[in-house]
């Protein structure tokens, strides 16, 4: 029973000795209280303290679950390598929609390998418990051993000359004749020890696959031109929330301007002309278009297809530039990394043949530069001029292949050259299998290669 | 009423100290994890930039607490490989993953 007792007034205390222990024990009240208090501050500790604990404790479990699924995800990267490599039948072609795999109790993998131009797109995801991590890599190969030498000559044109100046480290593959050093009539001493002569395809693989993308290519912008889906009239994009990026593949019956706008994994068809602008930024994303015109910004592991001339005035991109006439590159536009170049050469009327690849002057190119030709076999009225031309003073880091000429003087070519024959106008004289000025190294740094040529490969990722 | 208060205070006392108790067990539950999380990624790093370097055990000293790391491979070109780590006599966690050695 509680009785309650009424506490002293102010006036009392004052008038009379107030005795505290006197007043706590019969006012059994105050304890009841205080308990109230002590309980509802130790469930709050308790409420925290509990809250605080499983939070570390679900983050920590989160976490390494997080991780499980990161390495079943780079688990799936490694099956298709293996695939890709030639593993259990396959081949360079593998390609699958879904592939999922499960791990004992683990876990699974699911994998997806698609072309994506001349390399593979892979995405792969990792399942652990509620936990799935998810990685989207873009695959090429090593370098064929088909092009493992320095410089192979196709043609037969008989030997090869170095001028004054001009250094080769590797082995130069030619149909017949020798390595001379400028006007002497003999041999450089030693150098049928890296000199091989012997017969060499007009190119080291089978273009098939590049035939095939490219027609592909051509013939899905022919058909977006009765797409339903179509917008007609000259498009801008400018903004990354603008509503024209919300349909994948976008297509538009007409011209195309991109701005300063991200666009990540996105498919563009354009009918007409493709021009990218300052402070676009291309991932991952695949542009097919009439013609297309790059003034600057940057693409990363993108792929651009033009039926028409393909310009790169400016910009800085790792990315699959394909062409079925000419690509252009301007001195302003820059390739870390690896990039790779694709021109189809077609016979346009009687007497021309178009298309090419035109590396600009002091330019810096990393990559690989790939320029085939219709065949014009029985056709001799037809003037065929150089395939693949490297300014003056550039470095070119990778592989140049062509079944033509290549036109170059005084460049740094570190990597391998395949064509018929090198050509060379200097002070109004035209050579032909001179190198003026060159100066020739082994790759430093593996380039990945498009997935084409023969078997074994080292297929890796593209950084 | 007395014994009934004291109790109360008494409890009031001493589950949250129970409670403070079991989280830490609980924590420590999860800073086993996390060191496992890291030892795992670790190892498997090192066997995926060595493939040569196989181990089988490996013993590894880490705040004074004793982790055993054991490794089992699966398969010839394409290997399986399941990474466990332990402490204190109990399995913490394990990773499985693929290593794939590139032909030369």
């Amino acid at each position: 029973m509680v009785v309650k007792v009424k506490p002293p007034s102010i006036s009392h205390i004052k008038h009379q000795t107030f005795n505290i222990t006197q007043y706590l024990t019969y006012n059994s009240g105050y304890t009841l209280y205080l308990v109230m208090v002590i309980l509802f501050i130790a469930g709050i500790l308790f409420t925290v303290s509990l809250r605080a604990s499983s939070v570390a404790h679900i983050q920590s479990v989160r976490h390494i679950h997080s991780l499980q699924a990161k390495f079943l995800a780079q688990s799936g990267i490694a099956r298709a390598e293996y695939f890709l490599n030639g593993g259990d039948g396959h081949d360079l072609n593998w390609e699958t929609d879904r592939l999922e795999e499960t791990i004992d109790n683990f876990g699974t993998i699911v994998i997806s390998c698609v072309p994506f131009g001349l390399l593979s797109k892979i995405n792969s995801t990792g399942n652990r418990l509620n936990e799935s991590y998810t990685l989207e890599e873009i695959m090429g190969r090593d370098i064929p051993r088909t092009i493992e030498s320095a410089i192979t000559l196709t043609g037969h044109v008989g030997g090869l000359v170095l001028a004054k100046g001009t250094t080769i480290q590797g082995t130069v593959v030619l149909h017949h004749g020798t390595v001379k050093r400028g006007n002497n009539k003999s041999p450089i001493p030693g150098s049928e020890k890296w000199v091989k002569q012997m017969e060499s395809p007009p190119l080291p693989f089978d273009i098939r696959k590049i035939t095939d993308f490219m027609n592909e290519s051509a013939n899905t912008i022919a058909l977006s031109i009765s797409s339903k889906t179509a917008l007609n009239g000259h498009c801008t994009i400018t903004g990354s929330n603008d509503s024209l990026l919300t349909s994948n593949p976008l297509i538009i019956n007409g011209d195309c301007s991109i701005g300063a706008v991200e666009l990540d994994n996105v498919s563009v068809i354009v009918t007409g002309e493709l021009k990218i602008n300052k402070g676009a930024l291309c991932r991952k994303s695949s542009f097919l278009a009439g013609k297309i015109t790059i003034v600057n910004g940057i693409s990363k592991k993108s792929l651009f297809f033009s039926n028409d001339v393909l310009t790169i005035k400016g910009g800085v991109h790792k990315a699959q530039f394909f062409s079925n006439d000419s690509i252009v590159i301007e001195k302003e536009a820059q390739f870390p990394g690896s990039s790779l170049w694709i021109s189809h050469r077609i016979q346009d009327n009687d007497t021309t043949i178009t298309g090419g690849i035109v590396f600009s002057e002091k330019g810096n190119y990393s990559g690989h530069a790939v320029c085939f030709t219709d065949s014009i076999e029985g056709k001799s009225e037809i003037l065929v001029g150089p395939s693949v031309a490297l300014g003056e003073g550039s470095v070119f880091n990778g592989t140049i292949i062509t079944d033509g000429d290549i036109n170059l003087k005084r460049v740094t070519v570190n990597g391998h050259i395949y064509c018929r024959s090198v050509v060379a106008v200097d002070n109004k004289m035209s050579y032909k299998n001179w190198l003026l000025g060159c100066s020739h190294a082994e790759l430093e740094k593996e380039i990945p290669f498009p997935l084409i040529g023969d078997l074994p490969a080292k297929v890796s990722l593209i950084e | 009423m007395e014994v009934l208060v004291a109790m109360i205070i008494f409890l009031a006392f001493i589950l949250p100290l129970i409670v403070q108790m079991s989280a830490s067990v609980k924590i420590n539950r999860g800073k086993d994890k996390m060191v496992a999380a890291c030892i795992l990624e670790q190892e498997a790093a090192r066997l995926k930039m060595f493939p040569d370097d196989v181990f089988y055990t490996k013993r590894r000293t880490i705040n004074g607490i004793e982790w055993i790391i054991k490794a089992a491979f699966q398969g010839n070109e394409l290997k399986k490989c399941t990474l466990s780590a332990s402490a204190k006599g109990k399995k913490v966690d394990q990773v499985i993953f693929y290593l794939y050695e590139k032909k030369n």
